[in-house]
C-alpha cells in the first residue's frame, strides 16, 4: 500500500508499504478516510519532534473499519470511526492522575502517527478500544479534527478559565490551533477574549469570521497597550493560550498575565530554548506557566462536542482554505500550507 | 504605645509614643497583642529588600486578646483571645469575586496588615474589623496561634499544588526553614505518604529527623542532586509536587529538574526582587509541567486555625522542637538578629 513516512533525509512516499495484519484479537484494520496535517507534522518534518525512523506519519485520522480480530464485539465492518491515537492504560499512575499520556503502556508511548504507524497510508492497525464511533452526518474531515479538539479540551484541564463572563482571555496565533480555540471557546459562551495574529491577511479573515466578543489584534499593537498599562495592576489576562510555539511570544505572554493568570503552551516551542522567567514576579502575583500536551482520556468528549459545533454550523471553514489532497499530492499539501495558501490540509488515503 | 516600625533611612526602630488605635466604625474592634511572629519576609523588610510604606508598623502573625468593641460587633466578647486574618480584599472585583482577595489590586498586599498599609501587630494594641477577628481556645497558646497565619499562605500554596493523590503522589519540599518544617508537619499530619524535605544545613537536617516522622525522607541538596543524575535515565524518577520554602533562585533552579511529568512546582517562599530562573521550553510542554507562585492567602485563614488545633492538640506544636523562640518586644533586634543568624527558625515577640 501507499504511505508517507519519515525518515532522516525527510518525508518519503512509500508505494510498497506492507498492509497491517492483525496484532491481536482486539485488533482493527481501519480504511483511512481522512488524515489532517497538523504544525506538529511541519516539526517532525524538520526534525524538531523526535518520531520513530521510518514510521508512517499522520495522528488526526478518521476511517471506516475494514478488518476485526475475534475478540472484537463494539465495532462492525464498514463502520465509521475517529481513532484516539494516544489512550492510556487507565490502571497506573499517571492515568489515575488524569495524566495518561505519560503512560508507560499507552499515552504518548504509543502515538499513532509519532511512535505507531499513523494515517498517511491506505490502512492502518489500531485497538479497538481506540475507536470511537462517528454519526453519518459527520463528515470523515471533520471526524479527523477530534484529535485537535480533544487536546484543546486538556488545555482547559490544565489551565481552567475560571469565569466565562469575568475572564479574560488572550489566544497567541490565529492559524489553524489558534482558530479551533477561538471557535469552540465562543462557541460555549467565554465573553471577553482576544486573539494575537501578526499577518494582516490572516487578522482580515478572522475579523470577517464575525465572531461576537472577540477583538483581534496585532502583536505589536497588544505590546503598545501593554507598555501603556504598566501601572495598572489589573490590566492583562487570566488566560493566556500560545498557539505560536513562538519564544518570545510565550514570553511576552507572561507579561500579560493579570494576578493568578495561566499561560498555557499548547504550540510546540522551538528545540534547545529557555526563557529567563522572572519568580518573584510569579510568585508575588501568582501567574503560572504550564504545558500542554495532547488530551487525557477525554477523546470521546472531543468527539462529541465536533458533533455539537458541526451541527451548530459551527465547523465550516472552507472560506478560509481547507483543501483535500491525495497520497500522492502529500508535498503539495505541506507546501501550500507553508505558502499559507490554506489554512487546513486533509490527506485522503482512500482516493 | 511601643510600635516596632521601619523606614527607608532609620531601618527596623521602636517607636514608644504611637497613639493608641481608637474605634472608628461601629465594627471595629481594638485588639490588645499578645504576640507578633517575625517572619522571613519580615526580616527582609529589616533590610530594605521587601518594599513595605515609610514608617508603618510591622508584624502580620497575629495573636491577641479583645480590647474594645464597636456597638456592632457580635462575633467576639472583650477579653476573648482572638487571631487576627491579615488579608482584606475590596469585595467588588474579579479577583475577590473569584475569591482570591490576595490577588485584589486594592487588596492584596496593599492591605495586608503588617505589610502594607494597616498597622501590623507588633504593637501593643491594633485596630481591626471583627470579621478579621477568629477566637482560638484556652487550651492553644498565644505563640501557638502565631503560627496561624504562616499555616495558611502555606495551605494557599498547597491548593495551588493541587495534589493528584495523598497516598501516591511524590511531594518535595525545598527547605527546612520554618516554612518547609511547618508545610512538613501538616502535610504529615494529613497523612501525606511519600514526603521529602530537602535541606542543606546538617544541624537543620538533625532537626527535621529528632521530630521522628515516619513517612518522611530527608536529604541534602547534594545528596538529592546525586540521585537526579544517577537517575538522568529514569523516567520515572522524580517529584510530582515541589514546594519551594527557600526562597532562594538557585535552589530553584536545580529542583525545576525535579519535576516529573505533569508534575507541579510552586514557587512560596519569597525570592529578592527581579531575580530569574532559565525554563527550558520543550521540556515544560513534552513533560507537561506546571510552575506557579504563591503569595499570601485567600481568606485560607479560617482553616489554618481549625487546624493549628488539631496539631497542638495531637502534639505537634511544641515550638522549641521547630526551632521556636520567645523575646519581649523590647528585646526586639535580638529576635531579628538570630533569626538573621539562622540560630532560630522564628522569632516571637510578645508584648506582656
Amino acid at each position: 500500500m501507499k504511505a508517507v513516512k519519515y525518515g532522516s533525509d525527510g518525508l518519503y512516499l512509500d508505494r510498497n508499504a506492507p498492509i497491517p495484519e492483525f496484532e491481536h484479537d482486539h485488533s482493527v484494520i481501519i480504511r483511512v478516510k481522512a488524515v489532517g496535517i497538523c504544525g506538529t507534522d511541519f516539526d517532525i518534518k524538520k526534525g524538531e519532534f523526535p518520531v520513530v525512523d521510518g514510521v508512517i506519519l499522520g495522528h488526526e485520522i478518521s476511517g471506516a473499519v475494514h478488518k476485526i480480530a475475534s475478540g472484537v464485539t463494539d465495532f462492525k465492518q464498514g463502520q465509521r470511526v475517529a481513532i484516539n491515537g494516544t489512550r492510556g492504560c487507565t490502571n497506573c499512575y499517571f492515568c489515575n492522575v488524569n495524566k495518561s499520556m505519560f503512560c508507560s503502556k499507552g499515552g504518548a508511548s504509543k502515538y499513532y502517527g509519532v511512535v505507531r504507524n499513523g494515517g498517511f497510508a491506505e490502512y492502518m492497525v489500531v485497538d479497538d478500544a481506540d475507536l470511537c464511533a462517528i454519526p453519518d452526518d459527520l463528515s470523515f474531515q471533520k471526524a479527523s479534527m477530534s484529535e485537535p479538539m480533544s487536546s484543546l479540551l486538556h488545555i482547559l484541564d490544565v489551565a481552567p478559565i475560571d469565569d466565562k463572563e469575568q475572564s479574560k482571555v488572550l489566544i497567541i496565533g490565529g492559524g489553524i490551533a489558534g482558530l479551533n480555540i477561538l471557535n469552540y471557546l465562543n462557541f460555549i459562551g467565554v465573553k471577553n477574549i482576544t486573539l494575537i495574529q501578526r499577518s494582516a491577511h490572516r487578522r482580515k479573515l478572522i475579523a470577517d469570521m464575525k465572531f461576537k466578543n472577540v477583538t483581534v489584534v496585532s502583536d505589536t499593537d497588544l505590546h503598545s497597550e501593554y507598555l501603556q498599562n504598566s501601572g495598572n495592576p489589573g490590566w492583562g489576562f487570566d488566560n493566556v493560550i500560545d498557539c505560536s510555539g513562538n519564544t518570545e511570544a510565550i514570553a511576552n505572554g507572561i507579561k500579560y498575565l493579570r494576578p493568578a493568570g495561566k499561560l498555557a503552551l499548547y504550540g510546540l516551542p522551538s528545540k534547545d530554548v529557555s526563557i529567563n522567567m522572572n519568580i518573584y514576579d510569579l510568585m508575588v502575583l501568582e501567574k503560572c506557566i504550564t504545558g500542554a500536551l495532547y488530551q487525557v482520556n477525554n477523546f470521546k468528549e472531543g468527539v462529541d462536542v465536533l458533533i455539537e459545533l458541526s451541527r451548530a454550523g459551527r465547523l465550516d471553514f472552507d472560506n478560509y482554505g481547507v483543501k483535500d489532497y491525495t497520497l500522492d499530492d502529500y508535498e503539495k499539501a505541506f507546501n501550500d500550507l507553508t505558502d499559507r495558501k490554506i489554512i487546513k490540509a486533509f490527506i485522503l488515503p482512500s482516493t | 504605645m511601643k510600635a516596632i516600625k521601619y523606614n527607608k533611612t532609620r531601618g527596623l526602630y521602636i517607636e514608644h509614643n504611637v497613639s493608641i488605635p481608637k474605634i472608628i466604625n461601629p465594627n471595629n474592634v481594638i485588639v490588645k497583642m499578645l504576640a507578633a511572629g517575625i517572619c522571613g519576609t519580615d526580616l527582609s523588610i529589616s533590610k530594605g529588600n521587601f518594599p513595605v510604606p515609610d514608617d508603618s508598623t510591622l508584624g502580620h502573625e497575629l495573636c491577641g486578646v479583645v480590647h474594645k468593641i464597636g456597638n456592632k460587633v457580635k462575633n467576639v466578647t472583650v477579653g476573648q483571645r482572638v487571631a487576627i486574618d491579615p488579608t482584606k480584599g475590596c469585595n467588588s472585583c474579579y479577583f475577590c469575586d473569584t475569591k482570591i482577595p490576595n490577588m485584589c489590586p486594592k487588596g492584596g498586599i496593599i492591605k495586608y496588615r503588617g505589610l502594607g498599609l494597616p498597622d501590623g501587630g507588633m504593637a501593643q494594641y491594633i485596630l481591626t474589623d471583627d470579621v478579621d477577628l477568629h477566637p482560638i481556645p484556652d487550651d492553644l497558646t498565644s505563640s501557638q496561634a502565631v503560627l496561624i497565619e504562616p499555616l495558611s499562605c502555606l495551605l494557599n500554596a498547597w491548593k495551588i499544588s493541587n495534589v493528584a493523590s495523598k497516598d501516591h503522589s511524590k511531594v518535595l519540599i525545598l527547605g527546612g526553614g520554618i516554612g518547609g518544617l511547618h508545610l512538613l508537619n501538616y502535610l504529615d499530619f494529613i497523612e501525606v505518604k511519600n514526603l521529602t524535605i530537602c535541606q542543606r544545613s546538617e544541624d537543620r537536617r538533625k532537626r527535621i529527623e529528632k521530630l521522628g516522622y515516619k513517612n518522611v525522607t530527608v536529604v541534602s541538596d547534594v545528596s538529592l542532586q546525586e540521585e537526579y543524575l544517577k537517575h538522568s535515565e529514569d523516567e520515572l524518577w522524580g517529584f510530582d509536587n515541589i514546594i519551594d520554602c527557600t526562597g532562594n533562585p538557585d535552589a530553584i533552579q536545580t529542583a525545576y529538574n525535579y519535576l516529573r511529568p505533569g508534575g507541579r512546582f510552586v514557587i512560596y517562599g519569597c525570592c529578592p526582587a527581579n531575580t530569574f530562573i532559565k525554563v527550558p521550553l520543550q521540556a515544560l510542554t513534552f513533560k507537561e509541567k506546571h510552575i506557579s507562585g504563591s503569595f499570601l492567602q485567600p481568606h485560607t485563614y479560617g482553616v489554618a486555625v481549625e487546624n493549628i488545633v488539631k496539631l497542638a492538640r495531637s502534639g505537634r506544636l511544641e515550638l522549641s522542637n521547630y526551632g521556636v523562640q520567645e523575646y519581649s518586644i523590647d528585646d526586639y533586634k535580638s529576635g531579628f538578629a538570630d533569626l538573621n543568624s539562622r540560630k532560630i527558625t522564628k522569632g516571637i515577640l510578645l508584648m506582656d
